[in-house]
């Protein structure tokens, strides 16, 4: 069995969002002191990964290993009833459901299907990071959007104490300088000059999920290696990590 | 007002000019070419040159309308029952005579040379089809439903497009310019056929057909994997240049929202014969397919070049040991370099997460 009580309906939005972008279905493994979730979408080009700590949770008990396997739409669907402060209690129901109960003065409960699981065990990554940014969500995103004026994919390139990031198309050229001084920014570590490119499609797919209410994320990379973006859920060392394959220079 | 007398496939064309208005018409065919005149599947064992002598053939006549026109108009009524059959129909009516090549319209490759349509006094002939009546007198039948159970049943795209396009079909029955309906039944019938395909088993090989059609060679490469399509047109050969912005649309497992923009029409007619493909072979794979038009191309002609070029493609496929001597065959076929089809395609320059495990 297990059971879960919180109110944080924020971080529950930012993992729903996150998987509802790249999946169909999700499965949420409950382990007795987290709750774990990696999944890759079909194309096998980014992956979701989920620590949720048991600390994280204001009452969370767990006797052993539960695979649960939703259709993200459902999970979605009851979630968009949850509204901020409100207490979200989950547990498993009768004949393999999935207990939902959404309290606020007055408690609604939803039970959903679990599927049958089809789900196997992937590894992460094996990446040999050789940078790493610490930036604000907002300074990221701005970044972005201002490569995807021009462009569908943007070049990452971190250098000591410089990250910059660019694009080109035949419409032009851009490029964003981004240094420890930067306001936005409050940890450049480069162990080697590092650069590659990425899907700025799949990168959005993951930080408009995020909640803006973030401050900061962590941004990882290498030559011609995978991203690794990891967004806390809160200060008890939970985190959603998203990982995106490379695009060939 | 001139009286004419004329077969008609049938064939009804509404091209649309501007955005406001709508011209509704039949096309009254010379005998010679009446039964080959809206077949797309003989057109490509011809010339360009050809299948725009077999378009320009006969008159096709017009009359301006709203596009948001009453369709129980008698005018309008008469050229859908017309539709409704299948064989040639012999139409008499009246028209106003206009000065021949007033308005080509870019999408079928016809010339509205016939003048401007008056009534239709009477028309005989044709032969009444069980399937599109069925669908014609249920009211209560979305447009989407009554697509997918005309395709189900065998009747042809063509005619299906036709159907759309005049009316025929649907609970709020209007009329739909032709190329809107021709992207309409091709995209309908395709994302039906392939939420069926992701329920299949992957593909394990690689696989390359080809096919060179009226001056558009077509390349379909096969990958292994769950359902991923991309399309690529480029007109490099066209216009003499080896490394031209290639178009590119594509979509993922999740599927597509918005209109493939890049491509258009194009990307849905070649989306239609890739999942016809993989819906028989109940395989999914990942899919590439490259358009390349040449000088042998009379632009404007229609998008059916696409659909039955990727159709012939996919009857003889080759079979690769990996995925770069497959890739690298293709390119070796097109006269765009390698360089420029790999800067507008997503799949064939993103790395998957799996060679990092």
């Amino acid at each position: 069995m297990f059971q879960l009580q919180t109110k944080d309906v924020n971080s529950w939005n930012m993992v729903i969002k996150a998987a509802s972008a790249l999946l169909e279905e999700v499965a949420l493994e409950f382990h007795p002191d987290m709750i774990t979730m990696r999944n890759m979408d079909p194309s096998h080009i980014a992956m979701l990964n989920l620590e949720w700590l048991k600390q994280s949770f204001d009452v969370y008990e767990c006797d052993g290993e539960h695979i649960v396997t939703l259709r993200i739409d459902d999970l979605a669907n009851i979630m968009k009833r949850a509204s901020k402060g409100e207490l979200i209690e989950m547990s498993l129901g009768e004949g393999n459901t999935l207990l939902i109960k959404v309290s606020n003065g007055f408690q609604r409960e939803f039970v959903l299907h679990i599927l049958e699981s089809s789900h196997t065990a992937i590894p992460v990554p094996k990446v040999n990071f050789t940078a790493k940014i610490v930036m604000t969500l907002k300074g990221f995103k701005e970044a972005i959007s201002d490569i995807e004026t021009v462009s569908d994919e943007v070049n990452m390139k971190a250098d000591t104490g410089t990250f910059v990031l660019s694009g080109s198309s035949e419409y032009g050229n851009v490029k964003v300088s981004i240094t420890t001084a930067t306001p936005d920014v409050k940890e450049i570590t480069v162990s080697e000059t590092s650069s590659a490119s990425y899907s700025i499609e799949y990168i959005e797919k993951f930080i408009k999920a995020l909640s803006s209410s973030l401050d900061y994320i962590t941004i990882e990379f290498g030559n011609r290696l995978p991203i690794r973006i990891q967004a806390p859920l809160d200060d008890k060392g939970s985190k959603l990590e998203y990982y995106l394959a490379p695009r060939v220079e | 007002m001139d009286i004419v007398n004329g077969f008609s496939p049938p064939y009804v064309y509404l091209p649309l000019i501007g955005s406001k208005k709508l011209l509704i018409g039949p096309s009254l065919v010379n005998p010679d070419v009446l039964n080959v005149y809206t077949d797309p599947k003989y057109w490509i064992r011809l010339t360009s040159r050809q299948v725009l002598y077999i378009r320009r053939s006969g008159k096709a006549l017009f009359k301006p309308v709203d596009p948001q026109i009453d369709i129980n108009e008698s005018s309008v009524t008469k050229l859908r029952e017309i539709s409704l059959y299948s064989g040639n129909v012999e139409v008499e009516l009246e028209y106003i005579k206009r000065r021949p090549n007033a308005i080509f319209d870019p999408y079928e490759g016809v010339t509205l040379n016939g003048g401007e349509l008056g009534r239709i006094i009477h028309y005989t002939g044709g032969v009444a089809d069980r399937r599109i009546e069925k669908v014609y007198e249920d009211k209560d039948l979305l447009a989407k439903d009554a697509v997918l159970y005309l395709h189900n049943s065998g009747l042809s795209v063509y005619k299906i497009q036709q159907l759309l396009s005049v009316g025929a079909l649907g609970t709020k029955r209007k009329l739909v310019a032709t190329r809107w309906s021709i992207t309409a039944v091709d995209s309908i019938i395709s994302s039906r056929l392939i939420d069926e395909i992701k329920n299949y088993p992957e593909l394990n090989e690689h696989y390359l057909g080809e096919s060179y059609v009226v001056g558009n060679r077509i390349i379909v490469m096969m990958f292994p994997g769950k359902f991923y399509y991309e399309m690529m047109e480029s007109w490099g050969p066209y216009f003499g240049n080896r490394n031209p912005k290639v178009a590119m649309d594509y979509e993922g497992f999740l599927g597509r929202t918005n209109y493939a923009e890049e491509v258009e029409g194009a990307y849905y007619a070649a989306r239609y014969s890739v999942a016809k493909y993989l819906k028989e072979r109940m395989r999914q794979a990942k899919v590439v397919v490259l358009l390349e038009v040449d000088r042998n191309w009379i632009p404007n002609l229609g998008v059916w070049r696409v659909r039955e070029g990727t159709e012939l493609a996919l009857k003889n496929l080759k079979k690769f040991e990996d995925e770069n001597a497959m890739i690298d065959y293709a390119f070796s076929k097109t006269y765009t370099l390698r360089k420029s089809w790999l800067s507008s395609s997503f799949l064939l320059r993103q790395k998957s997460l799996e060679s990092f495990f």
